[in-house]
């Protein structure tokens, strides 16, 4: 019993050396960690990657970068430090595995990463608003998206919350945290994903949470966005200007570390192409007392398989979903007799093929297929869903536009004067001289441009069948972006799938659609 | 080890639930064990099944299909007759109906037994890899199907079947078609997912199919299979091992898998985690924990409750027997309980008041007999009367727990009891009470011969107040007159006066009281016989016999001590005459006033006074030398010479004595001589003209001389 007393009398009495110990040294400087994630772009398993830095070595996957993440964060926990996990969104669509898994297998182990807080970034719309909402039920973290409002009341979605306050410590020390959704999202997204979307302006939105952050007592305000700091400099220097403490952006140069002062401001950016390759952790120390940040530092945490120790129970989710998605993948949905191959300046059977579903789906006249969409060949024999998707790896839908014979005329004419990446097309053909693009790049090269076997009326309007990327007036063809839409099908690729399976034995054959003259 | 019984009856009760908890938790723990590895067991034999089943199932169908296509007529008809492309054809139909990786078609010579690729469909080409061995071609062309799994060496494995269509009789020609379908992951996925028990299967080196990735996302496929488990499955159906991925363990167990011909294929192995068995179990034990806690708090609790109802009072008990046996009777074991404890400690309480009793008069038999012995041991060393009253009074005052008493002694000169000694009374003690026998307390005492207590004493009208009893701080409260008895005559009293403590005197009191003074009466008795005895009755001076035993004693003394000795030898000067002119009662009252003078002249306790014989005195006087002995013996001779002596008719008579001295060892070496020089120095005062004191060493040499 006087053992014990006396054990309990010296754990109190070291306990209370420690406790004082601490409050002294947190008497004067509060450390809070930011760790930034995002632009997963539903990259759940490490991949090889194939830029620079970490040209050819395994990186990324989920099991890494929660384990990743978990010692980031004891890292913090050891030196006493807050932590606070901001993600830059981007996360949900992007890969087989959240394709068909609806961005199932990419919460759900995002669940374990512990986020404080995730942009809605613009790429999650891209399966579609009721899987995003689901999944942000599913989501243990909030999502924030101060400046997306609902196109019909004007109100937030109860999905998504504005911005967060985390108390840091229990004297008050407040950070308030804003989620900017990029501007573009309403532009850049598949028109029937977004449709219920309206944007508030971001000058509104910034003012807004200000009002808010200062009525709260809030010490540090942070802007969690996905701004370019090459491009987007009017966001920045709005935010700025209005006086946030940090702004977390995206830098596509991958070579912006540190922090950047601007002002007041501290900016720290996440690479863009992160793709769970990358982190950035940034760590501010401040004044006890004023809570005002008087050091701060940031670096770029890569997450390298080789490296790291998986975390296992990451990795079992991850192989759950691997296995559902290797049944699905293995599916053989059709036998084709020929090599597939995918074109590029030049009329390939697999480019037929896709051209001539886009048309069948959209009972168009005319289908319009960029070669850029195509990733991969299918070798002959058995083809399987994995072989299609690997091929067609971008989530497009298929949209029928109403398009004049002139602009139509003007995108032939484009594609064939640039030569890089031919147009694939169906239900018509055309043919060019390569020489005369060569000298002189607005000439007009075609030599002949038929539609259904007839010669091309300017004066008309066609119906043409062509994917999303190409509609919004992208890859090339700004023509495209102001051909009215008359009508939305389904995704190009899994319609592609559904016409091969209907197939059975796949034997496309280069036609003549894509004729070219002159020297190389 | 040294256990309380209360501790003991706790531990008890926690050893006999603790004992069968443990063992029940050991057999249920090590049985669930063995149910676990059981279970493991079991899920890996029926994985097993379930994989081998799914195989030869596979197999098997596609064995029965392709029999029934291959042998359909127009096929074969087509075989027969049909170019490339036809034939080609109408192998693509058959992938409406069976899923077909590839079909390769050998040509077969009926009689010879010879076979030949002939078609090959799709794209495997005769690949020599996947090709039936030549024992299997053999078997087919007899007749017999065959099929197995096969790998491609690529991570891919296939179903392949093997069948011979019909002879064709007209040209002795048959044909061979070996059919492959790739084995796709996603069935054996499916059993993951069923089972959720991961399965690996091998070819003789690397493994092919896996349901297991790695953390980086990829299959775990390609990997080389354990040496161990090859090792082992040369000998054993099956291996097993247990490996650590991800943070799971997991127990694997290989196995080979063959064709339907016995012929070995490959290896599969299946991977139990065995995290899915120990969670039943670990509830289980958990409950079992927590029934083992629960049941050790009871027992505790029981353990405690039995202990205060039993051990409690029993060690209550305890301390009340420990002290008892210590000698403390007055402690009682305080427990008022109707069982049995009750009774046991009434009965003990019973007991040791008995005990009680029978101690205290025990201890008053010890401490009279004590009391006794000690009187007369102090008493028989003692000859002085006043020390030896002194001792018995003191004595008695103790043993009778009073303040103070006094002893009365009867002079049959005046027919009365007179105090001799008193002890505790304020102021010098005197020889003054005296009562006559039947008067006071201590004379009816002494007179009836019974012991009288009087324990209200100021009440008592026979209680005679004396001055000193009238003083405040001489109070007598009550008092004890206890008649001391030699035979059956009284000798006197001893008064004990004022009892310590409220109570006065009891029957207890007067029993001790009795023996002591029986004891001291007895004591005063004997001394003073042994003083009669010592003594002359006339002179009351020593006799003779004791002169010379207390001479001898002396010399020994200062023999011992190197002190002088005297002795001084007196002699009345004309006592003849005395008695011839005035009788023997004159010459007997001269003797007495010559003793009473010796007596009161010499050094009281100290010097020996005896009758040496008829007139003749002798005074031994220890530690004196010369000039001492010189000196006494010239004051007893003044003393004599002055004295008168009432002689008959109104005369005065006048007396003197003559005194011869001899001092030890300077006269003499001992007793004899020294008592002869002391007479020859006698010898000499009485030749000299007698009223002298002469000392040996004085005497002239001749008379020294003579003396020898």
């Amino acid at each position: 019993m006087k053992k014990l007393l006396k054990a309990i009398f010296y754990f109190v009495f070291v306990m209370g050396f420690i406790i004082s110990y601490s409050l002294i040294d947190i008497a004067k400087t509060t450390r809070v960690t930011f760790v930034v994630s995002g632009i997963l772009q539903g990259n759940i398993v490490s991949y090889k990657a194939s830029g620079e830095p970490y040209r050819g070595m395994m990186v990324g996957g989920m099991p890494f970068l929660v384990s990743k993440i978990s010692e980031l964060r004891k890292k913090a926990d050891k030196s006493r430090s807050a932590f606070y996990l901001l993600d830059c969104g981007d996360n949900f669509p992007g890969t087989a595995h959240s394709y068909y898994s609806q961005c199932r297998a990419v919460v759900d182990t995002m669940n374990l990463m512990g986020v404080s807080a995730m942009l809605l970034g613009n790429r999650e719309f891209d399966y579609g608003f009721e899987v995003l909402k689901a999944r942000a039920a599913d989501a243990n973290f909030p999502i924030l998206a101060a400046n997306v409002r609902n196109k019909n009341n004007g109100e937030a979605f109860e999905e998504f919350k504005d911005s967060l306050i985390f108390e840091v410590n229990k004297k008050g020390f407040k950070i308030g945290v804003l989620g900017i959704t990029p501007p573009e999202t309403l532009t850049d997204s598949t028109i029937k994903n977004v449709s219920e979307l309206a944007m508030s302006g971001e000058t509104e939105t910034v003012e807004l949470f200000m009002k808010k952050a200062a009525a709260q007592g809030v010490d540090f305000t942070v802007a969690l966005t996905q701004l370019d700091f090459e491009k987007d400099t009017a966001l920045l220097a709005l935010l700025v200007k209005s006086g946030f403490n940090l702004v977390i952006g995206l830098d596509f140069t991958n070579q912006m570390s540190g922090v950047k002062k601007m002002g007041d401001t501290m900016v720290v950016a996440l690479n863009g192409f992160a793709k769970g390759a990358q982190l950035t952790r940034a760590e501010i120390l401040f004044d006890s007392e004023t809570y005002k940040p008087f050091d701060y530092c940031a670096e770029i945490v890569p997450v390298i398989v080789n490296q790291i120790e998986a975390d296992g129970g990451c990795a079992k989710i991850v192989s759950d979903y691997l296995r559902k998605l290797d049944a699905i993948m293995n599916q053989v949905i059709a036998v084709s007799e020929v090599y597939l191959k995918r074109p590029f300046n030049e009329e390939t059977n697999f480019g037929n093929l896709i051209a001539d579903y886009m048309l069948k789906a959209a009972s168009a006249e005319v289908a319009l297929q960029n070669a850029g969409s195509f990733r991969a060949d299918i070798e002959a024999g058995d083809v399987t869903v994995g072989d299609v998707y690997n091929a067609l790896p971008f989530d497009n839908d298929i949209v029928l536009l109403e398009v004049s014979g002139e602009v139509l005329y003007e995108v032939i004419n484009t594609t064939c004067r640039r030569e890089r990446g031919l147009l694939q097309i169906g239900g018509a053909s055309y043919s060019y001289d390569a020489n005369k693009a060569q000298s002189d790049g607005n000439a007009d090269v075609i030599t002949k441009l038929s539609i259904a076997s007839a010669e091309i009326q300017l004066s008309r309007k066609y119906r043409v069948a062509t994917n999303g990327f190409l509609a919004s007036g992208q890859g090339g063809y700004p023509q495209l972006k102001n051909c009215p839409l008359i009508g939305c099908y389904d995704n190009l690729r899994e319609t592609s799938m559904r016409f091969m399976r209907e197939d059975k034995i796949l034997n496309p054959r280069i036609e003549g659609r894509i004729n070219r003259a002159g020297s190389k | 080890m040294n256990l309380k019984l209360s501790h003991k009856i706790i531990l008890n009760f926690v050893m006999i639930l603790i004992i069968p908890m443990i063992l029940s938790v050991y057999l249920v723990s090590s049985d669930l064990a063995e149910r676990t590895e059981k279970e493991i067991d079991n899920q890996l034999e029926f994985t097993t099944k379930i994989v081998n089943r799914f195989f030869y199932r596979s197999l098997d169908s596609m064995q029965v299909q392709l029999n029934l296509l291959a042998g359909a007529e127009k096929f074969r008809q087509t075989l027969e007759n049909g170019d490339t492309a036809e034939i080609t054809a109408a192998v693509k139909g058959w992938d409406a109906k069976l899923n077909y990786g590839f079909v390769d078609i050998y040509s077969l010579d009926s009689t010879t037994l010879d076979y030949r690729p002939f078609i090959s469909v799709h794209k495997s080409k005769f690949n020599e890899v996947l090709a039936p061995e030549p024992q299997v071609f053999k078997k087919v062309a007899r007749g017999k199907n065959h099929s197995s799994i096969v790998f491609a060496g690529e991570q891919k494995a296939y179903f392949r079947s093997v069948i011979k269509t019909a002879d064709n009789l007209r040209s002795d020609r048959a044909y061979i078609i070996c059919a492959y379908v790739l084995i796709p992951n996603d069935s054996i996925d499916a059993i993951k997912d069923i089972t959720n028990i991961d399965v690996v299967i091998y070819d003789d080196k690397t493994s092919i199919i896996s349901t297991r990735f790695d953390p980086t996302g990829s299959r775990t496929t390609g990997l080389k299979i354990s040496p161990a488990a090859v090792a082992a499955l040369e000998k054993a159906q099956s291996y097993r091992e247990e490996e650590k991925f991800l943070g799971d363990y997991t127990v694997n167990v290989y196995s080979k898998i063959y064709d339907e011909d016995r012929n070995f294929r490959g290896y599969m192995c299946v991977l139990v985690p065995r995290r899915l068995f120990g969670i039943a179990n670990m509830y289980v034990l958990n409950n079992l924990y927590i029934i083992m806690a629960i049941s050790l708090a009871l027992a505790a609790l029981s353990g405690y409750l039995l202990s205060a109802n039993i051990a409690s009072p029993l060690k209550e008990f305890a301390k009340i027997a420990h002290a008892t046996s210590e000698g403390d009777f007055k402690r009682k074991v305080l427990i008022d309980r109707s069982d049995e404890i009750g009774e046991l400690s009434s009965a003990f309480n019973k007991m040791s008041d008995k005990l009680d009793i029978y101690n205290e008069s025990l201890k008053r038999k010890m401490f009279e007999v004590t009391t006794l012995y000690e009187v007369s041991q102090s008493m028989n060393f003692l000859n002085n009367k006043d020390q030896l009253l002194t001792i018995i009074l003191t004595k008695m005052i103790d043993a009778l727990a009073a303040e103070k008493g006094s002893i009365m002694l009867y002079n049959a000169e005046e027919c009365l009891i007179s105090c001799e000694m008193a002890i505790g009374y304020p102021g010098k003690f005197e020889r003054r009470v005296k009562f006559a026998p039947g008067e006071g307390k201590a004379g009816q005492a002494f007179k009836t011969g019974e012991t009288i207590i009087s324990n209200d004493i100021q009440s008592d009208s026979s209680f005679l107040r004396t001055q000193s009893t009238q003083t405040t701080d001489n109070v007598t409260r009550n008092m004890m007159c206890v008649p001391m008895k030699t035979k059956d005559e009284a000798i006197g009293v001893i008064n004990i006066v004022n009892k310590k403590g409220a109570e006065g005197f009891n029957e207890d009191d007067k029993t001790l009281a009795v023996s002591l003074c029986t004891q001291a009466a007895m004591t005063i008795e004997n001394a003073r016989l042994y003083e009669l005895s010592i003594t002359d009755g006339m002179t009351r001076l020593f006799i003779h016999r004791y002169f010379q035993i207390r001479l001898d004693e002396e010399i020994k003394r200062s023999f011992r001590y190197g002190a002088p000795l005297s002795l001084v030898m007196t002699d009345i000067d004309h006592f003849k005459k005395f008695n011839d002119t005035y009788g023997h009662q004159v010459g007997d009252m001269v003797l007495i006033k010559v003793a009473d003078i010796i007596r009161d002249t010499i050094r009281n306790e100290v010097d020996i006074p005896c009758r040496y014989g008829g007139e003749e005195f002798a005074i031994i006087a220890p530690q004196t030398g010369f000039e001492d002995a010189k000196r006494m013996a010239e004051r007893i001779r003044s003393a004599v010479e002055v004295a008168d002596l009432a002689g008959p008719d109104g005369k005065t008579l006048k007396i003197t004595i003559s005194l011869g001295i001899a001092t030890y060892p300077i006269n003499a070496k001992e007793k004899k001589d020294l008592i002869l020089k002391a007479d020859s120095a006698l010898y000499y005062s009485k030749e000299n003209g007698r009223n002298m004191a002469a000392h040996f060493s004085e005497l002239p040499e001749k008379k020294e001389d003579g003396g020898h």
